[in-house]
């Protein structure tokens, strides 16, 4: 029979954080188990890496480049320039992107309720042309010449 | 020479003592970014922007800690600083990426330099990412803790310093981040 082990047990048992019955039960379980014989040894390998220490070699120019930047920090023109672009350009450009699609849309908007507007007033105004034009004057002519 | 020798050295404009500075301390510091960013281009750029603060504002240094203390605490800021700046430009970028399909090819070269090749095992590098992924995983003050314990080899006094935390928090944290590193890698490998 397979009996499913969820991630917290495992990870109880990599720990040793089990009571010891439970310890053998999942152990047993891990035993007979290949799929989670892998999973516990993977496991294992992996978190073992953090126990190497990876190391970067020291750049010897390192101190030159710094008194560089610090040069070119303090040059006006270059600390303008960025401040201008990072802090105040791009906040404007998106601002202004934003108001402008707002503003468009809320007057395209305008545009549809008027012309909705004006089809309702030239219907209403068609309907007086159409009594204006006392088609029933007609109707009695046209009667009366037949 | 003593670190408050140095400091004193650099406050009267000594470039030499800087330069003594930058040099004893320059491995804590590109290391620590490192295992933040696991990029050695962009932890040698933090590396320089760290000694550029440090050059600014030593002036404000108090003594109440110790140098390293202090740079710790400087590198941990800015590589914490460039992981959220970074992660607002991949989310930039993918948007980009939607409309443009040729960024998509520079990106990938990108992605390609990141990976450090110093490993010649596959299977370890491999191991290595899942790894260094769980750890990214991690919120930021787990994150924190869980780096200057595990490579800086960093007392949990130390760390409760650097972190402005107590000792108990600092355990707390290191526990918790062990733990989910650990969910994290078993999500990656199941």
């Amino acid at each position: 029979m397979k009996t499913q082990l969820s991630n917290n047990t495992l990870l109880k048992f990599f720990n040793k954080e089990l009571s010891f019955e439970e310890m053998t039960r999942v152990g047993s379980i891990i035993n007979n188990s290949d799929k989670y014989k892998s999973i516990i040894n993977e496991l294992k390998v992996t978190y073992s890496l953090t126990n190497e220490k990876e190391k970067l070699e020291d750049n010897p120019y390192l101190h030159m480049e710094i008194m560089n930047k610090i040069t070119e920090n303090k040059s006006p023109k270059s600390s303008y320039n960025s401040y201008f672009v990072q802090r105040l350009f791009q906040p404007i450009m998106a601002i202004s992107l934003i108001l402008i699609t707002l503003y468009t849309g809320y007057n395209i908007g305008n545009i549809n309720n008027e012309t909705n507007n004006e089809f309702s007033a030239f219907s209403n105004k068609s309907e007086i042309y159409f009594n204006d034009l006392q088609l029933e004057k007609f109707e009695t002519i046209l009667l009366i010449k037949e | 020479m003593k670190d408050e020798e140095l400091i004193s050295g650099i406050i009267d404009g000594n470039q030499l003592y800087f330069k003594i500075l930058v040099d004893k301390y320059q491995s804590l510091v590109l290391n620590t970014c490192f295992h933040f960013t696991h990029n050695k281009n962009d932890a040698e750029d933090i590396t320089q922007e760290v000694f550029i603060k440090v050059y600014e504002s030593i002036k404000n240094f108090n003594y109440q800690s110790k140098l390293s203390t202090w740079l710790y605490r400087i590198a941990v800021n800015k590589s914490l600083n460039y992981i959220r700046d970074n992660k607002k430009r991949n989310i930039f970028k993918s948007i980009e990426n939607l409309f443009n399909k040729n960024t998509k090819y520079e990106q990938q070269i990108e992605e390609s330099t990141s990976i450090i090749d110093e490993e010649s095992d596959p299977i370890k590098i491999q191991r290595l990412n899942i790894l260094r992924d769980s750890i990214q995983l991690l919120p930021e003050n787990q994150k924190t803790a869980f780096i200057l314990h595990k490579y800086e080899e960093i007392s949990y006094q130390e760390i409760a310093v650097i972190m402005n935390v107590s000792l108990a928090s600092v355990e707390g944290l290191i526990h918790r981040a062990k733990i989910n590193v650990q969910k994290n890698i078993l999500k990656k490998i199941k």
